[in-house]
């Protein structure tokens, strides 16, 4: 178990990172909104004009929900690691826990993904599709992660309903 | 369930306590209880053999089908 405690540092690392994000993020979209001349914000490579502010700050609260979607799944994980720390897997608790860390993972990739395509199309006239893989904060992969949470929720399932069958063959 | 199990029947017949049974068959008190109140979702033939043995009798006296009523 030397391995899950490791893991869990990780996880208590990434959540209190993450957290900085959602303190400091709102903030920081406000700041956009009253002075964007003094906070040179991008989006996509271009900087935010006077011309498509609200769209972008809309963007920018959209994605950050997406980022606090994802921030809260970082929680659940670390809720789910305490868990199996004091031993209790094949628990009820836990399978809500990997449907709710899957659930809002791909909330998250859905935030990440699609408002920005809109908004391309809205505010730089751009229609761009294709599939964009750079990297494990690519919306792609974390609708996969969030996916295979999901997954892992009902072999859960299966295996605490084959953990009870066990428990009551005499 | 429609496998009913007579355990109590036959304990009766042999005048034997549960956990005398228990102790003999190799198994805890507590999982007996789960076989006799009808808990039991399987059991394995070591330890149905393991009964069959300290009791005496077929696996036809400890437990028997009840066939389901419709309104069940």
């Amino acid at each position: 178990m030397k391995r899950l405690e490791t893991l869990r540092i990780l996880i208590a690392l990434l959540f209190f990172v993450s957290m900085l994000g959602v303190v400091f993020g709102l903030p920081m979209i406000i700041m956009v909104a009253l002075m964007p001349d003094r906070v040179p914000f991008e989006i996509g490579g271009n900087l935010v004009s006077h011309a498509h502010l609200v769209e972008s700050v809309l963007l920018f609260i959209v994605l950050y929900v997406g980022y606090c979607s994802f921030t809260y799944g970082v929680y659940l994980l670390k809720k789910l690691l305490a868990n199996f720390s004091k031993r209790v897997i094949f628990d009820t608790s836990n399978i809500t826990l990997l449907d709710q860390i899957g659930k809002s993972f791909i909330v998250t990739a859905m935030l990440w993904a699609v408002p920005p395509f809109f908004y391309k199309i809205y505010a730089e006239s751009r229609l761009e599709i294709g599939i964009n893989f750079d990297g494990f904060g690519s919306p792609m992969f974390i609708a996969s992660l969030g996916l295979f949470f999901m997954v892992l929720s009902e072999v859960f399932l299966m295996a605490k309903g084959m953990k009870e069958d066990a428990d009551l063959t005499i | 369930m429609p496998i009913i199990i007579n355990l109590d029947v036959m304990l009766a017949r042999r005048k034997m306590r549960s956990n005398e049974l228990a102790e003999k068959v190799g198994i805890t008190t507590a999982n007996l209880s789960i076989l006799k109140t009808g808990k039991a979702k399987a059991i394995r033939f070591s330890t149905l053999e393991a009964i069959c043995e300290v009791l005496d009798c077929q696996p036809g006296d400890i437990m028997g089908y009840v066939e389901h009523s419709k309104n069940e």
